[in-house]
């Protein structure tokens, strides 16, 4: 068994926003913004085309975990950009950055963070191999949801 | 000669709208009735502007509806003549929002026009603008003129109803006014007919696509009589083909199988291939045959030869 720093992948994670310009912000703004990002993420809306394909697929359950280490886990419970784990980070406060383990420069992945009412959601555009293009809006999975059976 | 469609029920409003906004009517289309796939045809499409208002920095948008697998975007070009002057007219970006909406123009179009007269959805509009405005003034005479569009068709055999739109504002006009013609017949080309507009058993959008796409397949039950009309429920039953000569074979009625029911007989199913035939890392999938089972898997249909339905997955 590894007994791996846990900060380990938050500080590659925080050294590579250094690195793409995120460190505008200071250490306290960039520990904010990775508590509002952190949790687990399910799809609400699905775009194909323009088509919402929302009601014909089953995507009541959780695509992807940003952990508060910097490290990100994704479940192949839906088509989706990214297919490896990797570690996340963020750039101008509102990008997600996802990077697979592994990936070269063009499999680094962004999303975007909007403001939706209350609460927070994140915008993934993709295409994957064909010139379909996909649009989908992510929730945070909230606690009480987690709670059900 | 095809005369534009008028609703006398509706002349009062649209007069009304005429006071609010620049009418255009789109009185005729000039197009081919057959081509060939790939082949560049011309289409002329003749309009009459009436000048109900001034704005001297007026443009004219023009919509134009094809087959996704045309890129028209990147295939078509668009001139104008008319009694104000002829000029060119340029792609607006896809992105670009349209002045009074919050929306950007293909998804304006799409929202509101759909696919029109067709039935399957895997068509776009994309939208031109006058390089030069086309300034109005309250009362002028009627601006006769005719918009020239040159395109090129996709590279399978289709059947489809084009369709165009235009409008004097930077927003769509609030009178249903796209123009669709009757079928082009693009033949002469390799793999099966692509029918856009006869409703059919069954279809699969998008056309284009490959196995890490979402499919959309529905079974129309009214397309023609089947013994699964009166079904209270529907399956699909499907076998994949991989590249290395593979067969993977769905056949079980369970609800990842199920179709839901969307009206008007009518049922639908979403199926992402690399999850539904559950392929390894390493496979991928050149086609797919599949048909449509009641919960016994005893009553099936399939096409009108009796084969299964036909999927061919795009190279990756």
């Amino acid at each position: 068994m590894s007994n791996r720093n846990p900060n380990r992948n938050l500080m590659a994670a925080l050294l590579l926003a250094c690195l793409t310009g995120a460190c505008t912000q200071s250490p306290k703004q960039n520990e904010e913004t990775f508590a509002r990002y952190a949790g687990e993420w399910k799809i609400t809306k699905a775009v194909r085309n323009l088509d919402d394909i929302t009601n014909g697929c089953d995507f009541g359950r959780l695509l992807i975990t940003l952990n508060k280490d910097g490290s990100y886990t994704v479940e192949k419970t839906a088509l989706f950009a990214v297919t490896r784990n990797g570690v996340w980070t963020t750039k101008q406060q509102n990008i997600i950055v996802l990077t697979p383990h592994g990936a070269a420069d063009k499999d680094v992945y962004e999303m975007q963070a909007n403001a939706l009412g209350d609460s927070v959601a994140l915008i993934a555009n993709f295409t994957t191999g064909s010139d379909n293009t996909y649009h989908y809006i992510l929730k945070k999975i909230a606690s009480k949801e987690k709670a059900k059976p | 000669m095809i005369p534009v469609r008028k609703k006398a029920s509706s002349f009062a409003i649209l007069m009304l709208l005429c006071l609010l906004a620049g009418c255009i009517t789109i009185d005729e289309v000039d197009q081919p009735s057959t081509a060939q796939p790939g082949q560049t045809i011309t289409i002329s499409v003749k309009m009459q502007i009436q000048q109900t208002k001034d704005n001297p920095k007026d443009r004219i948008y023009f919509g134009f509806l094809a087959p996704r697998d045309w890129h028209a975007t990147a295939n078509t070009t668009v001139t104008y003549t008319s009694d104000r002057g002829d000029g060119k007219m340029s792609l607006v970006s896809p992105d670009t929002l349209a002045m009074r909406g919050n929306t950007a123009w293909p998804a304006l179009l799409h929202g509101r026009f759909g696919i029109g007269v067709n039935v399957l959805k895997d068509m776009e509009w994309i939208t031109f603008q006058t390089d030069a405005t086309f300034p109005a003034a309250n009362g002028g005479p009627i601006v006769k003129g005719t918009i020239k569009v040159v395109t090129k068709t996709g590279m399978r055999n289709e059947i489809v109803r084009l369709g165009y739109y235009a409008t004097a504002e930077d927003v769509i006009d609030p009178i249903d006014n796209p123009f669709y013609t009757k079928d082009l017949h693009i033949i002469g080309g390799k793999g099966q007919m692509i029918d856009f507009s006869h409703p059919q058993t069954a279809t699969i959008v998008p056309i284009a696509c490959v196995d890490n796409d979402y499919l959309t397949i529905t079974f129309d039950g009214n397309a023609r009589p089947t013994n699964l009309t009166d079904a209270s429920a529907i399956y699909i039953q499907a076998t994949a083909y991989t590249k290395d000569k593979q067969a993977i074979k769905i056949s079980d009625a369970t609800p990842a199988t199920r179709l839901a029911p969307i009206g008007n007989n009518k049922w639908q199913i979403q199926i992402w291939p690399r999850a539904f035939f559950q392929l390894k890392d390493d496979q991928s999938l050149t086609r797919m045959e599949y048909s449509f089972v009641d919960k016994t898997g005893k009553k099936a249909v399939y096409d009108q030869s009796g084969a299964p339905f036909r999927h061919e997955f795009s190279g990756q």
